[in-house]
Parts: structure tokens; C-alpha cells; sequence
């Protein structure tokens, strides 16, 4: 059955720049927030926001929930035309790299949720994040980045930006004399991570946005260790939040995403180059993460309490020599992040009192957290940055990172906190005691 | 896009400096650094749009031909001040084209002026060291009216920044700073 073709496939409330204008000041086309597929929810609190913003309802069917659009293209109609030609071929549905009722819902949730006025997911984190770096820095241009990254992001900036044509600096980007040091002419861009890997060390986002603003520089955040359920990065002075959405956003371990969130005016420039790599997002992918996100307040709450818990256990038991979670008052950056986010997440950092070996045997010993990579699902995940995030590295550099032997990374799940603790307390007995026994 | 540009972000872009001029704000610069002889390696800067910087990874050379001295390796200063004002003109009219929703088929701009050299050599008092008159020839076809493409012309006199700047003049300041011998 051939239904009418409606005339516009996309943002009804796309404007068209006028034609016939005498000059550039008569141009009649403002930036909307979106695209979308009409006015989205942007006010609730986060709950609400997780399950409503961004649904597309389909009137035809009176389906509940956005329907899966699983078609690579769309009809074309004039509208479609007029688009292309007058540049505004984000507001409407042309092909499906270009954009898709899928992903505009998704976006549409993940926008409200950050406080933005537009969002773009992409095939993976590592996606968002190169198209991000490279709209927002000219070739000529140099990056400046923080010493504690996440591999793919230090592998992107250090061995593929040089062949780009634009440089990096990596600094502290705790110590800002040093960070306002590093910038030079050519400096265009600050790119942090809001809660580090593994020391889980908490970006001052007000002071580094209030340096980029003092020189002209853009601050992009990734907040993939936090959601926008821990904190808004925008609304203390970032230009742009990108995520990992493989990680808490989706949130069960069965998904590569990413995403990138802020004004229009700067996720448009993302688009285009998201265009030409060719890494949007899958409908079908679109809508398993647009249905993880629906309770994303609720996991973020759960991963909080049970991380919380599981740091004062773990704070407490002889065989750990340190716990790095910055909801407890014993992370150095406790009072940076109590005044920045309203939650702290899941991610705990840990040394046992042992080497390197033990804490394998620790992790291996262990029968609740999985042993694997990655983070931010509802099942405990464990790996040591050891052998995995940073084996790159030997153990004098790792020493002066802050990672020393024995460093133990958990991703706390939704599990019930007792079982998670009960197993920990029998792995490090076990893991501990036959070193005692060797010795 | 019609004649590659987007008419969508222009109309954005302007209805943003409507609300903020300051975005409207742009500073360029460049530098250009002594090599041998009439000739110079000029380097873009990184310029300011807005609130942010924009870095500008461009190089290229400046020379004067052989009979003047040079030993030819790139247009000479006078060739390059010609070519500032004629692309700002050519990015007037496929600005104005767009805006006008002509489909341009044909932009070509000769520019031409005419010095004597006499008033820069010095030896004549009463021969002007300027330019004394710089002429542009623009050639527009596509899909526009004769109205249309006349009010294009009209228009980018008016709105032409390089342009207004050698018609009009500028304010012009130049600063000396002696260094230490190396
Ligand atoms: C902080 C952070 N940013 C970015 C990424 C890259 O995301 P993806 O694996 O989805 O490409 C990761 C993934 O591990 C990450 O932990």
C-alpha cells in the first residue's frame, strides 16, 4: 500500500533562508534547537526526562514508544530539494547517515538530558570524539589535553593528529599555571576528561572553562565516567560533552555508541564531518540506546549507593592499601567533586596490599564482577590497568601516573551491594592469603 | 548547495550577529619575514572570529620579478594587494548571487592598476606613490536577470570590505622596534 507522501519528511519547524532576500541582512533562517520531530520536552527533572524527551510518537499507529526505522532511505519530495540546495539537509530525512527518526529520538533525550540544544550519536565514542576534535580544530591547530586519558583518546591525539596537520600538548590539567603555560597562538581547544581513568581525578570545569573563555579557546568534556545524571557539564562552562555511550548511557553492555552534545551552531560543524567519516549510528542500535537511557537515572542512583558501599567496605578492609572514590572524603578530590557532581557514579579505583600478580589473582578469585573491559553496565565489571588501559606504559611510568602496583579498577553494577561486598571480602582473603602462603 | 555555499548557515550566522555582534568580530593578521633579496615568506596568524580563535595554517611567498631587482620566486606585493581586493569581491558576488538565488555559472574578476614607479624610486617630486587608479572587470553569467546581476554590482560596491578599504582608506599605523644584533 502506497500511503500519500507527506511534503515534509523532518523538522516541521525548519525554516528556509528565503529566496529572493536583496542581500545577506533580509536572510530569514534562525538556528533551532534540534532537529526534531516538533517541540521536545527540555524541562523535568532527570527521571522524567530518561523516559519521555525525545519519543517519537507515531500517529498512525498510535504506537507507544518510538517505532524502529530500520530503512536506510526516504522519500523525496521538493521539501527534500529545497533542502539540500539551501544547506539545511539536517532538518530533514534524506538517507539515513544523514539522519533518522531513530536517531533523532535518541538525540532529542540525550540534548534534554545534557541541557543542549542539539546532540549527534555516532557508531562509537571513539567516532564522536574524532569528529568532535577535528570540526572544532583547523589543521594548524593545536589540541590541548590532559596527561590522564583514555587510550583510544591519547592514541588518537598522539599518533594520528600529527599526520592531520595539528598538534597536542598533554598537562596536568589539575595544575592550571601549567595548562595556561601550554597554550600558544595557534591553541583552539581544551579536551579533559570530567573523571579520569583510573585515579578518577575530577576536572575543575569552572576554572578550566573560565581559562578557555579568557583564551578563546573551546573546552570539550568527556563525560562518559559521570552521565548527565552525575553532571551537566555544560552548564559550568563547557562548549561541548562527548560520551562513550557504550558505557553508562546505554548502560548494558551491549552496545557501541557515541555521542556528541551542545548548541546547534557547533553540532552542526560535527555533522558535517560526521557525514563525510561516515560513522552515524545504526537505527536499530539507536533505539536499544534510546531504550537504556530510559532508565538511566534509576542505574545511575544504584551504581552510585552500591559504589558508595562497596568504597566504604573496601576503605575499610586491612588487605587494601588505598580506595579512590570521590564520593568518600578520602579521595584528594573529594570537595571538588561534592561541589560539581550530584553523583559520582560507579567507578572505583583500588590497591590492594600486594603486587601486580595478586590483584590478578584477586580479580580472577572473584565471582560476581566480570573480568573484561569497559564499564558502565548493570553487571560489575574488573580489569587492572596493568595489563589492560595502560600496559603500554612500563611500571616506573605507571608509578609516576599515580598507578602503583597492586591497582585494581571496578565498574560497581546494580547487583545487590552484600553480594558484591561478600564476594570481594572471600577474593581478597583468597587472593591475599596464598601470597602468604608463597612467602 | 547552490554555488557551494550554504545559504542556511549564512542566514544562521547572520541572525546570530543580530543578537550578538560580538560574534561578528573577526582580527587577521599576518607575517611576513625577510629571506633574501625582494623576498619574503609571508605566514598567516591565528585569527579571531567571535569569541575564538581560528588557527590559519597558510605560507606562501613574496617576490619581485627580475627586472625589479627580484629573483621571481611569487607574485609581487602589488599582484598580491590586487588579488586581496578581488577576492573579497569574488566572495561578494557568490555571496549576493546565493542570497539572490542565482544559479552562477561564470565568476571571473581581472583586476588591474597602474603605478609609476618614479614616485616610489623618489625621483619625481610630483608623481604620486600610489596607485593612481585600480580597475576591476567582472564577468557574471547564470541564471539571474539583468536587474538582478546589476543590483548584484551595486550591492557588492556598497558591502565589499576590501574594497571600501582602498576606496575609503583606513587608518594605517606602522611601529618600529630596533632588536638586538644576533
Ligand atoms: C572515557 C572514555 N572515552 C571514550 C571511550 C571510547 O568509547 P567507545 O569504546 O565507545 O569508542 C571510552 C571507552 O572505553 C572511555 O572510557
Amino acid at each position: 500500500m502506497k500511503s500519500q507522501p507527506r511534503s515534509i519528511h523532518g523538522d516541521p519547524r525548519a525554516q528556509t533562508p528565503g529566496s529572493g532576500a536583496s542581500w545577506c541582512n533580509r536572510l530569514q533562517r534562525r538556528r533551532l534547537a534540534g532537529p526534531a520531530l516538533g517541540e521536545n520536552l527540555r524541562n523535568g527533572g532527570a527521571s522524567t526526562l530518561c523516559v519521555h524527551a525525545g519519543t517519537m510518537e507515531d500517529a498512525t499507529t498510535g504506537a507507544v514508544g518510538t517505532p524502529i526505522f530500520q530503512n536506510s532511505t526516504f522519500v523525496l519530495g521538493s521539501e527534500s530539494y529545497q533542502a539540500v540546495e539551501q544547506g539545511f539537509a539536517r532538518d530533514r530525512f534524506l538517507y539515513s547517515r544523514y539522519g533518522n527518526p531513530n536517531q533523532w529520538a535518541v538525540q532529542e533525550k540525550l540534548a534534554a538530558l545534557e541541557g543542549a540544544e542539539s546532540s549527534l550519536v555516532f557508531s562509537s565514542g571513539m567516532a564522536a570524539i574524532a569528529a568532535t576534535v577535528l570540526a572544532l580544530l583547523e589543521p594548524g591547530g593545536h589540541l590541548l589535553t590532559s596527561t590522564d586519558l583514555y587510550g583510544g583518546s591519547y592514541n588518537f591525539f598522539q599518533e594520528e593528529l600529527a599526520n592531520m596537520g595539528r598538534s597536542v600538548s598533554f598537562v596536568d590539567p589539575r595544575k592550571l599555571k601549567g595548562m595556561e603555560a601550554a597554550i600558544r597562538p595557534n591553541t583552539e581547544l581544551i579536551f579533559v576528561e570530567l573523571l579520569s581513568n583510573p585515579l578518577l581525578k575530577v576536572a575543575d570545569l569552572p576554572a578550566l572553562a573560565a581559562l578557555a573563555s579568557r583564551h578563546r579557546l573551546r573546552l570539550v568534556v568527556d563525560a562518559t565516567f559521570v552521565s548527565p545524571i552525575g553532571c551537566r557539564p555544560l552548564e559550568h562552562g563547557a562548549d561541548l560533552v562527548v560520551h562513550s555511550a557504550s558505557k553508562y548511557l546505554n548502560g548494558h553492555s551491549d552496545l557501541i555508541a557515541g555521542a556528541a552534545i551542545g548548541s546547534r551552531k557547533l553540532v552542526d560543524r560535527i555533522w558535517q564531518r560526521m557525514l563525510v567519516f561516515g560513522s552515524s549510528l545504526d537505527p536499530h542500535a539507536c533505539f536499544l540506546l534510546e531504550r537504556g537511557l530510559k532508565t538511566l537515572a534509576l542505574r545511575m542512583e544504584a551504581h552510585h549507593r552500591n559504589a558508595f558501599q562497596v568504597a566504604s567496605f573496601l576503605q575499610t578492609h586491612p588487605k587494601v592499601r588505598r580506595v579512590l572514590f570521590p564520593g568518600l572524603e578520602s579521595h584528594p578530590d573529594f570537595a571538588l567533586a561534592k561541589g560539581l557532581l550530584s553523583r559520582v557514579g560507579g567507578m572505583i579505583t583500588f590497591e590492594i596490599d600486594g603486587t601486580d600478580e595478586q590483584a590478578l589473582a584477586l580479580v580472577q578469585a572473584l565471582k560476581l564482577p566480570t573480568e573484561a573491559t569497559s564499564l558502565g553496565g548493570v553487571e560489575s565489571l574488573v580489569s587492572l590497568p596493568f595489563n589492560t588501559s595502560h600496559a603500554a606504559f612500563t611500571a616506573a611510568q605507571r608509578e609516576a601516573m599515580g598507578i602503583r602496583p597492586g591497582c585494581v579498577r571496578l565498574s560497581v553494577g546494580i547487583e545487590d551491594p552484600a553480594d558484591l561486598i561478600g564476594d570481594l571480602n572471600q577474593a581478597l582473603e583468597s587472593a591475599l592469603a596464598s601470597h602468604s602462603e608463597l612467602a | 548547495m547552490k554555488n557551494g555555499i550554504s545559504l542556511s548557515g549564512l542566514s544562521e550566522f547572520v541572525h546570530e550577529v543580530k543578537q550578538d555582534g560580538k560574534e561578528a568580530q573577526a582580527s587577521y593578521g599576518v607575517q611576513l619575514d625577510w629571506q633574501s633579496g625582494t623576498r619574503s615568506q609571508v605566514t598567516a596568524l591565528a585569527m579571531q572570529l567571535g569569541r575564538h580563535r581560528l588557527a590559519r595554517e597558510f605560507q606562501w611567498t613574496i617576490d619581485e620579478p627580475r627586472p625589479l631587482l627580484g629573483q621571481n620566486h611569487g607574485p609581487n606585493p602589488q599582484e598580491v594587494l590586487l588579488s586581496g581586493l578581488g577576492g573579497c569581491l569574488l566572495v561578494a558576488y557568490a555571496v549576493g548571487a546565493s542570497v539572490l538565488g542565482i544559479q552562477l555559472e561564470k565568476l571571473q574578476i581581472q583586476v588591474r592598476g597602474n603605478l609609476d614607479l618614479r614616485g616610489f624610486l623618489g625621483v619625481e617630486e610630483q608623481v604620486p606613490v600610489a596607485f593612481q587608479e585600480i580597475e576591476y572587470q567582472v564577468h557574471l553569467a547564470g541564471d539571474g536577470s539583468r536587474e538582478q546581476f546589476e543590483h548584484l554590482h551595486r550591492q557588492v560596491e556598497r558591502q565589499s570590505p576590501n574594497r571600501m578599504s582602498l576606496a575609503q582608506g583606513v587608518p594605517l599605523r606602522g611601529h618600529l622596534t630596533i632588536e638586538k644584533r644576533l
